[in-house]
């Protein structure tokens, strides 16, 4: 199945101050009645449905009908004595006609246009009521105004599910949350993961992530039902990266603080096998072929280090040799009829080498990184063969992804926007598929499922040719 | 994935302006090369931290090495390493060595050691009073503080040593080590002092508490047993702060560099899958 994606639509970043004068301006539809007060119908995209709201421009600020509007996000009106109540999201919001204050859980905000009674409806400055409500407002680059009654926020980054639903964790001061999030409307339930968890992998198949803790465990979270996690191994050792097998049975596993040894973790009897154990330290970036007999994954070397500890410190007796400790792809495989098998590797060059990934088992792809930080960064593939060949070196790539048999890049783009590109690893064709905005911090991809950007801290997902807004 | 918010908003803001050109740029943009030198405690730390800093910014090139905390500092004050890993504030005197004048120290991780013996010592628990006998020689037979009648063999880290430093400080408050006799055997790193403490009876020394291993005992210490968890509530008073310290106030991919490490993403993730505890716990 291919990747659901767009064709080269704009992500124009408009700052869309809620709350201030510029907000609504861009939006609202033109009116050209002469009376005072001019009432358009203006389309909007609420929870996900394109509805008609009324609304008044006044002083460059949008006022919208309270009724239409609350109707539609769901916010529950209650009047009394001229004053009237919303509530959503546990908020309570008090408004009054003539009124310039928003009173919100109590406290009072300063509104830049006072509530409007117009032929018996009122309106309320549409920026402001619906940050008092604790929905969130965003307009895409085509104008399109999006209004979702309950939005995730402060995501980190996310990782796409199925072609529905991604996992969005949120980092804070004292540890972590992971919710799984339905991309169309933006619903999402918390998932039992424990605070001290490792990032999530998720399993190939998408049922179910393992993570690793302080202590070492591995636990997994089946996502198909409501739970809590299981571990399903109590072995101690550090546990710096987790890969699942090809067919979401087994966790290999680097083992060791300096990553050294590869080990393959059976979650049903909590069995532990290793894989190699060359004392090659600082392994790191595993990948295990789909048949779980290649390994591939990077080694970095130290630098060495000479100091003489009998002198006196003052002196700085110390040297420093980094030559040579650029990461290198090594590849092991699994062999039983050959005597002392050991790891090849496959680089020698003194580039870094990022967002590896061996697609088929035998050519492995990265992100080039010359020492010359001048220098373009680009895709590049080598095989069992150690010849380097180059996969795709127009503009300097930012970001590389797999999902479905294609590369998917960020890169630059022309001045203050970026490009994604697409490149079929096969025929080295790259096809442009958006330009974004340089705000866009990362692209998430994943076979089947559409293409989601963070930008500002905000998760945007491609829908239709539209960025919708999935966290706020 | 996190990108550095306060680029993102940078950009936000510019993208305003339709004939602004790249100020801010994606995060992406950054550039630069890192030298990172000193505590080996702290390598293993510092290179998943790089791994993972890469693929934020590719441009950002970071080599690091390792030959004990005092070559960190060292390495700065002498301009071949941008930053010097040190399992001490470098910046202030301590036990054996004065402070670097214009580094600044970055916490990175809270680093607890432990007091370790031989598995066949009969003795679980010391007083502060006792370890500082102990170690400066005072005290030279188990039998003396609850133990057997055999001699104790002291293995102590050599000159340089973070560890030895902070156990100086923290388990002995400042007191001397013995430095030589037939009993006293000195070690140059923690898998050496993890084989011989391991492989000598009635031997003490002191460890990572990350390297303890079920070959040898951990000591409760004033009867407080050495765990994670009280280090952060505060009982356990034997550990220390990793500290990343530069030339004065770092910039650019350095600076970009030590955020990422004491992120909340990466103390709360990584940082504590490798067994160190986040700085955020002693807060």
């Amino acid at each position: 199945m291919s990747m659901v994606l767009k064709k080269a639509s704009l992500v124009t970043v408009l700052a869309l101050a809620v709350g201030t004068a510029s907000a609504g301006a861009a939006f609202a539809a033109t009116a050209t009645a002469t009376s005072a007060v001019q009432i358009t119908n203006s389309a909007y995209i609420v929870n996900g449905t394109t509805v008609n709201l009324g609304t008044i421009t006044e002083k460059g600020t949008t006022l919208v009908s309270l009724r239409d509007l609350s109707a539609k996000l769901g916010a529950k009106l209650q009047a009394a004595g001229g004053v009237v109540q919303a509530k959503l999201n546990g908020h309570t919001v008090e408004l009054k006609a003539g009124s310039a204050v928003l009173k919100v859980d109590g406290a009072e905000h300063k509104l830049n246009v006072p509530v409007k009674n117009a032929k018996g409806v009122t309106y309320v400055e549409l920026g402001a009521y619906v940050e008092a409500l604790g929905a969130s407002l965003y307009e895409d680059g085509k104008g399109s105004v999006w209004i979702d009654a309950k939005l995730l926020s402060n995501v980190d980054r996310i990782q796409w599910v199925d072609a529905e639903r991604f996992i969005a964790t949120q980092e804070n001061e004292t540890g972590r949350a992971d919710y799984l999030v339905e991309a169309a409307t933006g619903k999402y339930r918390l998932l039992d993961v424990a605070a001290d968890a490792s990032e999530l992998i998720l399993a190939p198949n998408g049922t179910k992530v393992a993570y690793t803790n302080a202590e070492g465990q591995v636990s997994v979270l089946d996502l198909t039902k409501i739970g809590r996690a299981v571990v399903v191994s109590t072995d101690t050792n550090i546990k710096p990266e987790l890969v699942w097998s090809a067919d979401s049975a087994s966790i290999y596993f680097l083992q060791g603080d300096k990553g050294s040894v590869i080990a393959k973790l059976d979650p049903e009897i909590n069995k532990i096998t290793k894989i190699l154990d060359d004392k090659v330290d600082y392994k790191a970036n595993l990948e295990v072929s789909a048949d779980g007999k290649t390994f591939t994954y990077t080694v970095t070397k130290p630098g060495a280090v000479v100091a003489d500890a009998n002198k006196p410190v003052e002196e700085d007796d110390v040297s420093i040799d980094m030559k040579g400790t650029e990461p290198q792809i090594y590849q092991f495989t699994v062999d039983p009829s050959v005597k002392e098998n050991k790891a090849v590797q496959l680089t020698t060059s003194t580039d870094d080498k990022v967002f590896i990934h061996a697609a088929d088992g035998s050519s492995v792809a990265y992100v080039s990184v010359s020492a010359d930080t001048s220098a373009k960064s680009t895709l590049v593939k080598v095989g069992k063969d150690k010849n380097v060949a180059s996969l795709y070196n127009e503009r300097d790539v930012y970001q590389a992804e797999y999902a479905g048999g294609k590369w998917y890049l960020l890169t630059e783009g022309n001045g203050d926007d970026q490009f994604v590109y697409e490149v079929d690893p096969a025929t080295g064709a790259a096809k442009q598929l958006y330009t974004l905005s340089s705000a866009v911090s990362g692209i998430v991809v994943k076979e089947g499922a559409p293409l989601a950007v963070i930008q500002d801290g905000r998760v945007l997902v491609d829908v239709n040719g539209s960025w919708k807004p999935a966290s706020k | 994935m996190k990108w550095f918010k306060s680029l993102s908003v940078a950009a936000l803001a510019i993208a305003l302006v339709s004939t602004s050109v790249s100020v801010a740029g994606a995060a992406s943009d950054l550039k630069g090369k890192i030298v990172i030198n000193g505590s080996s405690a702290l390598l293993p730390l510092t290179l998943q931290a790089a791994n993972e800093f890469k693929k934020l910014h590719p441009k950002v090139k970071i080599s690091a090495s390792a030959a004990g905390s005092i070559t960190g500092p060292q390495s700065v004050r002498k301009g071949i390493a941008d930053i010097g890993a040190v399992d001490w504030d470098a910046s202030q005197d301590v036990p054996g060595f004065k402070k670097f004048d214009g580094q600044v120290a970055h916490k990175v991780a809270i680093i607890p050691f432990a007091a370790v013996v031989n598995k066949n010592v009969k003795v679980d628990d010391l007083t502060t009073k006792q370890l500082q006998d102990i170690f400066s020689g005072k005290v030279t037979n188990w039998k003396d503080v609850g133990g057997e009648d055999a001699d104790i063999i002291v293995v102590n880290r050599a000159f340089g040593s973070g560890t030895r430093v902070n156990f100086q400080m923290k388990a002995l408050q400042g007191t001397e080590f013995i430095s030589k006799g037939s009993n006293y055997k000195e070690v140059k790193s923690s898998g050496d002092m993890k084989t011989a403490v391991e492989t000598t009876p009635n031997a003490i020394g002191y460890i990572d508490l990350v390297y303890v291993t079920s070959n040898m005992k951990a000591l409760k210490i004033n009867k407080i047993a050495p765990t994670e968890a009280n280090v952060v509530n505060g009982t356990y008073k034997v550990w220390g702060y990793g500290y990343y310290m530069t030339k004065g106030k770092p910039d650019g991919a350095t600076k970009a560099f030590i955020e990422y490490i004491q992120s909340a993403k990466f103390q709360n993730g990584s940082l504590k899958k490798l067994k160190f505890i986040p700085i955020s716990a002693l807060k």
